[in-house]
């Protein structure tokens, strides 16, 4: 079994759907949101041309190690900080995985 | 050859010293506030998320792990993993003050992350912008 990793994705509410679009056109098979409260120092806004807005949507997907890059730069391209969306991504890795059917090659 | 190529779209890390962490911590319901105002004023801290949560554990787990509610607050900070020991410190520490404040804590380290300009920010926050251009 290939190594997976799993993404997290934070974006500004509502835009959990191009999170999940962006990664499934990359092969990424489903993924799971949650909702969350975020809380930077001041200034925040400065640093990530970003308003400050206390609700996020953490959105959770599981893909290959070799997919991860691509799915990366996808979530990146469709919902970074320089969109609506401005979110932030970054991985994890898995250690074990079951139940999952991640069959999609792209 | 290949995998080295795609990593240019990401932050390489050299070092552990440039490593980013998730600290992971779950309390009692109501409790996210003390943890998360300690993480990002006294433990150097720029990105905090709270998330409610439901432990599913049985009661002599609860017992076990000192935990009352089943209701559950999740805190995660993204940090450098140079802040980990801080961390840990400072929530062993809220775990003693009483048993109502008890929980669990644990950190993954983070693998790769998008975008230049949020990794510099859960790294050095505003202070230290300079730093990158």
């Amino acid at each position: 079994m290939e190594n997976k990793e799993l993404i997290i994705a934070i974006v500004n509410p509502g835009n959990s759907d191009l999170v999940m679009n962006a990664a499934k056109e990359q092969g990424a098979g489903g993924g799971t949101v949650l909702t969350a409260k975020g809380t930077g120092r001041k200034g925040i806004e400065k640093i990530l041309d970003m308003p400050v807005q206390q609700d996020k949507e953490l959105v959770l997907i599981v893909v290959e190690k070799s997919k991860r890059d691509r799915v990366l730069k996808a979530i990146n391209d469709n919902c970074g900080l320089d969109t609506a969306g401005h979110g932030v991504a970054f991985s994890i890795p898995v250690s074990d995985a079951m139940g999952f059917h991640i069959n999609r090659d792209k | 050859m290949a995998e080295q190529k795609a990593n240019k779209n990401t932050v390489l890390y050299d070092d552990d010293s440039q490593r980013l962490s998730l600290f992971i911590v779950i309390v009692n319901n109501g409790l996210a506030s003390i943890y998360k105002n300690c993480f990002i004023n006294e433990c150097n801290c720029h990105y905090v998320l709270t998330l409610q949560g439901r432990g599913t554990a049985t009661k002599e787990m609860y017992r076990m792990l000192g935990l009352t509610q089943v209701k559950k607050d999740i805190i995660i900070a993204i940090t450098p993993k140079s802040n980990l020991n801080e961390l840990f410190y400072r929530t062993r520490e809220q775990f003693i003050v009483s048993k109502r404040t008890k929980g669990v804590a644990f950190s993954i380290d983070l693998t790769s992350i998008i975008n230049l300009k949020a990794y510099k920010y859960f790294m050095y926050g505003i202070e230290e912008d300079k730093y990158g251009k």
